[in-house]
């Protein structure tokens, strides 16, 4: 590498320069003091480069401790271990002895409990309260309230189980079946719907959960507010893990493939309007750039359409709309642009090689 | 000489992809190895955006069993480091906002911070310079933004790339060079006075 022309910017930014001005480099490597002395004209921007590398050093902070690093390597290692090689870890005889008991434990455990729901909490409130179900068996949707002031819909061939203790200190309640919630806001205690494996947690909200049994998913969809729904994987006073966790706004759903054992975010059928106001909102787009067209689309549903701006940059659009939904808007919209969009993780991305 | 700097970046990235695509095949050895030579850094890049030392390390382990769970479905990538860094970053502050929703209600916010001081603030401040040259570049310092910090850290601290540092902070080639540039312009600004005046000699 030529150095020659560097000014103390480059310098700076030259990981090999920069070894050196820490002192990191082998005592034989004198390349640098070689060349200061070839470049004796530029010893004021090496010095002055050396400096500024030395002022830009950032402060180590040493937070985790060489125990807590090597306990957090070993939990991941521990917790991603392949499940037919358990035993490979376990050192010594005994331990193995140990872990093939609780082993067999495990099993009998396993077998007993797998008839019923597989769901913990669910047990935990039919057996503290029984009576607290409400099952929908007729043909139309009923409604009725909960104490906290919370709306339910509940769709025919459904139910809705919660304990003794719901609205003094938790909102929690089982659902079987289809129902739309709008959910009293309360910070202090969140709302939470059971339904299998799939837990939704909300604060104040509206949005409708389908959880049939026969269903080989479970959806929820958001129509105003903010839902996290998340996995529920074994007992229910294990840690959640955070990443099997979504958090919807208005517009997305969540559906959980309950074979693939998989939580995907994507769109509702069919997106409403964000404001409460007609649904057949007239759009009139006359010569309008792309991106301004984009714009109000996201205004209207809330949902993000991602696209190149730099590729679309020509594009205009003249169009009106009365009563289509969002997808035939977008049908439309690309016909005109010839481009394709695709819904991807709850959004909206355009594809195209943009407009002359 | 330069050469033998970006025979070792080659090097580094050619193994780390190697080490991805065993992974990928579910090689637990090809994990093992990603896992112990990333999780420090992982972990010390995240304890920036969020002070919770356990929240973050609860983060940094989702991560990696998501991986580990998700090998078969994994995307090639350019360098295996950015990848980390860039998924750490988005999980954190996506993960605090979400935490801070449940404290506050409806308020959610993207704005996040990055903790990092230089090792040249602490030498000023337990000095307690009052050179007013010193004041200066301190002010100067003080002035960067948690951005240019967090490309500052990213670019000399771990020693990433441009292009790397674009992916990580979802921003583009451009924009990363203009970050550093202008940090590397303020501290610049005063700094070489202070050398000259101070006696403050670093060699």
């Amino acid at each position: 590498m030529n150095y020659t022309n560097y000014n103390v910017e480059e310098f700076i930014q030259d990981a090999y320069f920069r070894q050196w001005a820490f002192d990191e480099l082998s005592s034989d490597d004198t390349f640098w003091e070689t060349w200061i002395q070839l470049n004796p004209e530029k010893i004021k921007v090496i010095e002055e480069a050396k400096s500024l590398v030395i002022a830009l050093k950032i402060k180590q902070v040493d937070v985790f401790s060489a125990y807590e690093i090597n306990e957090g390597i070993q939990d991941i290692l521990n917790t991603t271990l392949p499940k037919n090689t358990h035993s490979s870890f376990l050192r010594t005889n005994w331990l193995r002895l140990a872990a093939s008991v609780a082993l067999v434990f495990g099993i009998g455990w396993w077998f007993m409990e797998k008839d019923k729901s597989n769901n913990a909490y669910f047990d935990q409130i039919t057996a503290t309260d029984p009576k607290a179900i409400h099952t929908n068996n007729g043909r139309k949707p009923i409604t009725f309230e909960l104490v906290d002031g919370s709306k339910i819909t509940l769709e025919p061939q459904s139910e809705l189980r919660y304990g003794n203790e719901f609205g003094d200190k938790k909102r929690e309640v089982f659902l079987i079946g289809e129902a739309f919630f709008e959910v009293k806001k309360d910070s202090q205690r969140p709302f939470l719907i059971y339904t299998g494996k799939l837990v939704t947690k909300v604060i104040g909200t509206s949005f409708r959960i389908k959880a049939y049994e026969q269903d080989n998913n479970i959806s929820v969809s958001v129509r105003t507010g903010k839902v996290t729904v998340y996995r529920q994987d074994g007992k229910l006073e294990n840690k959640q893990s955070l990443s099997t966790e979504i958090v919807l706004i208005p517009n997305q759903k969540a559906v959980f493939e309950k074979e693939e054992n998989l939580l995907i975010k994507t769109l509702v059928d069919s997106p409403l309007s964000l404001n409460d106001s007609p649904k057949n909102t007239i759009l009139a787009f006359e010569e309008t750039k792309i991106s301004e067209v984009f714009n109000r689309l996201e205004g209207i549903y809330g949902i993000k359409i991602g696209f190149d701006k730099e590729v679309f940059s020509k594009c205009s659009v003249t169009a009106h709309f009365n009563n289509e939904n969002l997808y035939q808007k977008l049908d439309i919209i690309c016909e005109i642009v010839r481009a394709k969009y695709e819904v991807i993780d709850g959004e909206i991305m355009i594809f195209g090689n943009g407009c002359q | 000489m330069g050469l033998k700097t970006e025979d070792k970046i080659i090097t580094k990235f050619t193994e780390d992809s190697m080490l991805w695509q065993a992974l990928k095949r579910s090689e637990r050895a090809a994990y093992e190895i990603l896992l112990k030579k990333y999780y420090t850094i992982v972990l010390n890049y995240g304890v920036r955006f969020y002070r919770d030392k356990e929240f973050v390390k609860d983060c940094v382990q989702d991560l990696f069993i998501e991986i580990w769970n998700r090998r078969e479905y994994l995307a090639d990538v350019v360098s295996v480091k950015s990848y980390l860094l860039q998924s750490i970053r988005k999980n954190i502050i996506r993960e605090s906002s979400r935490l801070k929703w449940f404290r506050e209600a409806d308020k959610i916010s993207d704005d996040h911070d990055f903790d990092v001081e230089f090792d040249i603030e602490t030498y000023l401040i337990s000095r307690e310079v009052e050179n007013e040259l010193l004041q200066k570049l301190r002010f100067e310092l003080d002035k960067l933004t948690k951005r240019q910090r967090e490309a500052i850290f990213l670019r000399f601290n771990q020693d990433l790339s441009y292009e790397e540092i674009a992916i990580i902070m979802d921003i583009n080639y451009r924009s990363v060079v203009n970050l550093i540039h202008e940090a590397i312009k303020a501290i610049r600004k005063n700094w070489f006075a202070v050398l000259l005046s101070s006696f403050l000699f670093i060699y």
